[in-house]
């Protein structure tokens, strides 16, 4: 049986054969890799977050179309799901529709601790493991920094015996950065989760240096700020740059700005519909801007 | 406290509009002969109110509580509860809400026990405190075996220790409600041949 790595490596090497006459929304490019700098292990540039998508509870209706999500996802050679306890049901929509699927081989299982106890934290994470259906998670994150010093010794812990792949902090909305700073420069982190998008890039200054600098993987959460830059970008026609980096949509092009810079390993963006995740994860393939067209990517954003 | 500013009522809530709509109808269809009695508890009220009665009015307060507790529970915990963890929060206020609603409907009580206090009417005082106890001790006890035949239970191991501390408070009130109700019935029946006694 392939384990993830086997299987990421062989899909970027099969999909090298080009499939002409695909729509650009299918993945037919070889999927665009990052190396996790603590294991080396090849991670897919475009994963998938759960916030509120996935929280649909038992809708048939609805689950039925996150299914399909799912599987557009893995047909695109996706990687990270991330959720968390806070998600209300997103876990356990997520452990009711993997095993449905045909193959989920490219799965890293993301998700959290969040709660306020440091005692409480491996009942959660047991509880998340039984939710997911998954023996051990490839990420456990602490989720906002909620007691963080608690739960990262059990994260560490956890890590050393194998109980899990790796280990992180989150934040988002930009929020408590100096604290995570500290916490990148004393911890023995595998990765951080935090905002990163073409409007906010205030991490740029300290925070995603220092992650390549220590070997900290990076996921990037709202790269859409929800769908508020979509909306802002949607209304005026793509420059003539998004052809050169194999992009046909808005969306494409704001994930190829954040997963084009050298320490983001990840980009999680959210979605609710089925077109959507194929859109996303053609981002997944073809060529990232350089450091001159981000430039003026973010420049011709902020004109907007 | 900058940080909690920093955040929008958006950023607080997990599901979107269309999943919250698809509550409304998962929970019509999973409780659909309660919507039916709901309506036609709904009309008997009017009738209630037409009236213009007193004892009608209680009812109908003792209804609505009733009410707002089936809804703590039905829609609160059952289900909204899987997707929003605040909905617990949310069905503790329905069940504060039912219970002020409940307690205006056993008010009367109340203010007569405070009236004949007033006038020195000791017997009649302690027949409108044994109203008011059976009134509480009922409520209590049906809520309870509501919960136990709708199978109302914690869902993780927090929600059990929290319930179990619930439910020590809850055996110890009911029992102490209950004893006071046995003693009112018995001081009363003490106190009504001690006061027949009496050269008054």
């Amino acid at each position: 049986m392939l384990n993830r790595r086997d299987f990421v490596t062989q899909l970027t090497a099969t999909a090298a054969v080009a499939l002409a006459g695909l729509p650009l929304s299918v993945a037919a490019a070889p999927v665009l890799t990052k190396a996790i700098p603590t294991s080396g292990e090849p991670l897919p540039v475009i994963g998938m977050g759960t916030w509120i998508t996935f929280n649909v509870g038992a809708d048939p209706a609805a689950l039925a179309v996150r299914a399909q999500i799912l599987q557009a996802f893995f047909a695109g050679g996706g990687g990270v799901i991330d959720s968390s306890p806070m998600y209300g049901s997103a876990e356990a929509v997520l452990g009711r529709l993997l095993p449905r699927l045909e193959d989920t081989q490219g799965l890293f299982a993301a998700t959290k601790v969040w709660t306020r106890s440091g005692l409480a934290g491996p009942i959660e994470i047991a509880e998340s493991r039984r939710l997911w259906g998954v023996e051990r998670f490839d990420l456990l994150q602490v989720h906002n920094l909620l007691a963080w010093q608690e739960h990262l010794e059990t994260l560490k812990q956890m890590r050393a015996a194998g109980e899990v792949g790796h280990i992180g902090v989150t934040t988002s909305h930009g929020r408590r950065h100096r604290e995570l700073e500290r916490i990148m420069r004393k911890e023995p982190l595998d990765f951080v989760q935090l905002t990163y998008n073409i409007a906010d890039r205030q991490a740029e200054e300290r925070l995603l240096p220092l992650a390549e600098e220590r070997g900290i993987a990076v996921i990037a959460n709202r790269p859409f700020r929800r769908k508020e830059l979509i909306r802002i970008a949607e209304p005026h026609p793509l420059p003539g740059w998004a052809a050169e980096i194999g992009c046909r949509t808005w969306a494409q092009a704001l994930l190829k700005f954040v997963v084009s810079h050298p320490a983001v390993t990840c980009a999680i963006p959210a979605t609710s519909q089925v077109a959507h995740m194929r859109e996303n994860m053609a981002a997944a393939a073809g060529p990232l801007p350089d450091a001159a067209l981000r430039q003026r990517m973010a420049k011709d954003f902020a004109a907007l | 406290m900058g940080d909690w500013l920093s955040y929008s009522l958006a950023d607080f809530l997990p599901l979107s509009r269309e999943t919250y709509q698809g509550l409304f109808a998962l929970y019509n269809v999973r409780f659909s002969p309660a919507f039916a009695a709901g309506l036609m508890l709904g009309v008997a009220s009017l009738g209630v109110v037409l009236r213009r009665q007193a004892t009608g009015a209680r009812i109908l307060l003792a209804g609505f509580g009733l009410s707002w507790l089936w809804i703590a529970w039905a829609f609160h915990l059952q289900t909204l509860g899987p997707l929003v963890w605040a909905a617990e929060l949310f069905a503790l206020l329905f069940a504060l809400q039912s219970g002020l609603l409940l307690a205006v409907a056993l008010l009367p009580p109340t203010a007569v026990i405070g009236l004949l206090l007033g006038h020195q009417r000791w017997e009649l005082a302690l027949g409108a405190a044994l109203l008011l106890a059976v009134n509480v001790v009922c409520v209590l006890l049906a809520a309870k075996i509501v919960f136990l035949i709708k199978g109302v239970k914690p869902r993780g191991w927090l929600e059990t220790r929290k319930a179990q501390t619930s439910m020590s408070l809850y055996i110890a009130l009911w029992a102490i409600l209950l004893a006071v109700l046995i003693a009112a019935m018995l001081i009363r029946g003490s106190f009504g041949v001690l006061l027949h006694s009496l050269p008054l």
